[in-house]
C-alpha cells in the first residue's frame, strides 16, 4: 500500500495547506488581538482563557478580559483584550 | 456601525450549542461569571429566538442596543420632528411672499423715495407674489419720474429687485404726450436761450419772473400774405440758462448749547414685519444710529424677520459761551457746505455778497449768492377737445 503524504504533496503541487490540510489560519496584531480562520468550534470561552477546537488541534489563547468581538460560523473569529500566550494542543489537557 | 442589535445573555455552557448555529455573525462574545453576553443583528433575532426554542436553549435576558434604538429613547424626538416640520411648512408659506424690496442702479433718486412711491401703490414688503405684476410697477415707475428711461422689475426669491437707468445729465426731458410750454420756476435774469422745438419768447439779458412763459409749445403757422392759418401745438424743448439770486441768512447765538457726549452702547431689536420687540424703554438724551440687518438664507430669500442694531450716545446739554471767532468759524463751514450743494446740483457761482455781521449777542450771515443754473420747468397745455387745443395762456 502506499503511503500518502499529503504535506509533502501540497508542497511539490503548490496547493494551499490551508485547504487541502485544513490547517488554520492564524494572525496576531501584537499583543490586543488574533484572526483565526478555519476552525471547528469554539470550546470554551472565560474571560481569562479562551480555547479554539481546530481540525488536527486545539489553539489556547490565553490572557486578561479576553472576548470575541465576531464570529461567524467556520469562517473567523477575532479574539480582542490583553493577551499573553498563543499555544497549540492535540488534546485540551 | 451598531445599528439595530439585540444583546443576549445565555449561560455559559450553552454557548457551544449556540455557536454551532447558522447564524450570520455573532458579534462581542464575553464571559462574566457563569453568563455569555453576545449581540445578534436584529434581522436574524427571530430566527435565533425559533432555534434557541427548539434546543430548549433559555435565554437569560435580551435588550435591543444600537443607534436605532437610542434615537427612539430620545425622549422628545417627536418635537423635534414636528418642529422641524413645521419650520419647513413656515419656510414654504413665506417664500410664496415678498419681505423686501430692492434698487439697482439709481442716482439721483433714493432707495427711500422710489419705496415710498412703491408703496403708495399698494406695492409693499409682505404682499403675495402672485399679486405682483412687474410690467405694472416698470409703467408706474416710468410714467411717475420722467428722468428714469429704463426699468426692470423681477422677483428672485423673496425679493422683489427693481433695476433703473436713470437719465441724470438731462434737466428737462419729455414728460408727457400732451405738449406744453416752458415757464420760469423763480425770477431771475436770462443768460442763454436755445430753443430745439417751440417759439422762444425770451432772449439773453430778459428779466423773467416766476410763471413767465419762456419757450411756448404754440407754435403759429402763417400763409404766404402773412395771415394766420392755425396755431400748431408742441412739445417746447430748449436749453435754457439764467442768473438766479439765493438769499442765504442764518443767525447764531453767541451763548449756546453744546452736546457733552458720555459713552456710548447697543442695544438690539427684533422687528418682525411691523412689530419690534424688545424695545428700549429708557428715554434718555441720546444720539441714535441705527442699523438694520434683514435675515435671510442664501442671495435672495429673506425673512420678515430683521435685527434692528441702534447705536445709542447719550449727552447732555451745557451752556457754552462762543467767542467771536469760533462763532465766524462755524457760520463759515455752514455756508460753504451750503455753496457746496449749490455746485453739486450743477450751479456754476457767479457772485457771492454773504457777509458776516455781529449785531448784540447774535451773530448773522446773510446776503445774496448769484448762480447761473439751467431754468424752466414744463407746463402742459390743455387739449379741450380732438382738434382744438387751448393754450391755457391764451
Amino acid at each position: 500500500m502506499i503511503a500518502i503524504n499529503k504535506s509533502e504533496i501540497c508542497e511539490k503541487s503548490s496547493l494551499p495547506k490551508d485547504v487541502f490540510l485544513g490547517d488554520s489560519i492564524i494572525e496576531i496584531i501584537g499583543k490586543r488581538s488574533v484572526y483565526i480562520e478555519n476552525y471547528i468550534l469554539i470550546n470554551e470561552i472565560t474571560e481569562s482563557r479562551i480555547i479554539v477546537k481546530c481540525k488536527h488541534y486545539y489553539i489556547f489563547v490565553l490572557g486578561k478580559q479576553l472576548n470575541i468581538e465576531y464570529y461567524s460560523n467556520k469562517a473567523c473569529m477575532k479574539i480582542v483584550g490583553d493577551i499573553d500566550e498563543i499555544s497549540f494542543n492535540r488534546s485540551l489537557h | 456601525m451598531k445599528y439595530h442589535l439585540i444583546e443576549v445573555c445565555i449561560n455559559t455552557y450553552e454557548l457551544k450549542r449556540i455557536l454551532k448555529f447558522n447564524a450570520a455573525e455573532y458579534k462581542n462574545i464575553r464571559c462574566k461569571e457563569n453568563y455569555t453576553y453576545l449581540w445578534i443583528d436584529k434581522n436574524y433575532w427571530n430566527e435565533f429566538k425559533e432555534r434557541c426554542q427548539k434546543s430548549q436553549i433559555e435565554i437569560v435576558s435580551e435588550k435591543e442596543i444600537g443607534f436605532i434604538n437610542k434615537i427612539k429613547k430620545i425622549q422628545y424626538i417627536r418635537v423635534f420632528g414636528v418642529t422641524i416640520c413645521l419650520f419647513v411648512a413656515i419656510l414654504l408659506v413665506i417664500s410664496q411672499f415678498v419681505w423686501n424690496i430692492s434698487f439697482d442702479g439709481n442716482y439721483t433718486h433714493t432707495d427711500a423715495e422710489l419705496k415710498n412711491f412703491i408703496t403708495e401703490n399698494n406695492i409693499n414688503t409682505g404682499i403675495f407674489k402672485a399679486k405682483i405684476d412687474c410690467d405694472n410697477i416698470e409703467k408706474l415707475i416710468r410714467n411717475n419720474f420722467s428722468d428714469i428711461t429704463w426699468v426692470c422689475a423681477e422677483v428672485k426669491g423673496t425679493n422683489l429687485i427693481i433695476h433703473l437707468n436713470e437719465n441724470y445729465n438731462k434737466i428737462i426731458v419729455e414728460k408727457e404726450d400732451a405738449p406744453y410750454n416752458i415757464v420760469a420756476n423763480c425770477d431771475a435774469v436770462i443768460d442763454s436761450i436755445i430753443t430745439r422745438s417751440g417759439a422762444a419768447n425770451v432772449k439773453s439779458g430778459d428779466q423773467v419772473k416766476k410763471g413767465d412763459l419762456l419757450i411756448s409749445g404754440a407754435v403759429d403757422v402763417y400763409n404766404e400774405f402773412e395771415e394766420l392759418i392755425s396755431s400748431k401745438y408742441v412739445k417746447a424743448d430748449g436749453d435754457i440758462e439764467a442768473e438766479v439770486n439765493y438769499n442765504y441768512s442764518k443767525k447764531y447765538d453767541l451763548k449756546g448749547k453744546k452736546k457733552e457726549y458720555k459713552k456710548s452702547y447697543y442695544t438690539f431689536n427684533i422687528v418682525v414685519g411691523n412689530k419690534t420687540f424688545f424695545t428700549d424703554s429708557k428715554q434718555k438724551k441720546a444720539d441714535v444710529i441705527t442699523q438694520s440687518y434683514k435675515m435671510k438664507i442664501f442671495k435672495n430669500f429673506y425673512l420678515p424677520v430683521s435685527i434692528m442694531k441702534k447705536q445709542k450716545i447719550p449727552f447732555k446739554y451745557k451752556d457754552i459761551q462762543y467767542s467771536k471767532e469760533e462763532l465766524k468759524s462755524l457760520a463759515n463751514k455752514d455756508f460753504k457746505y451750503y455753496l457746496m450743494t449749490l455746485e453739486q446740483k450743477g450751479y456754476k457761482i457767479l457772485e457771492n455778497n454773504v457777509k458776516i455781521n455781529f449785531i448784540g449777542d447774535q451773530c448773522v450771515m446773510e446776503g445774496d449768492v448769484k448762480v447761473l443754473q439751467p431754468f424752466g420747468i414744463l407746463e402742459t397745455i390743455n387739449v379741450v377737445e380732438e382738434g382744438t387745443t387751448v393754450n391755457e395762456r391764451n
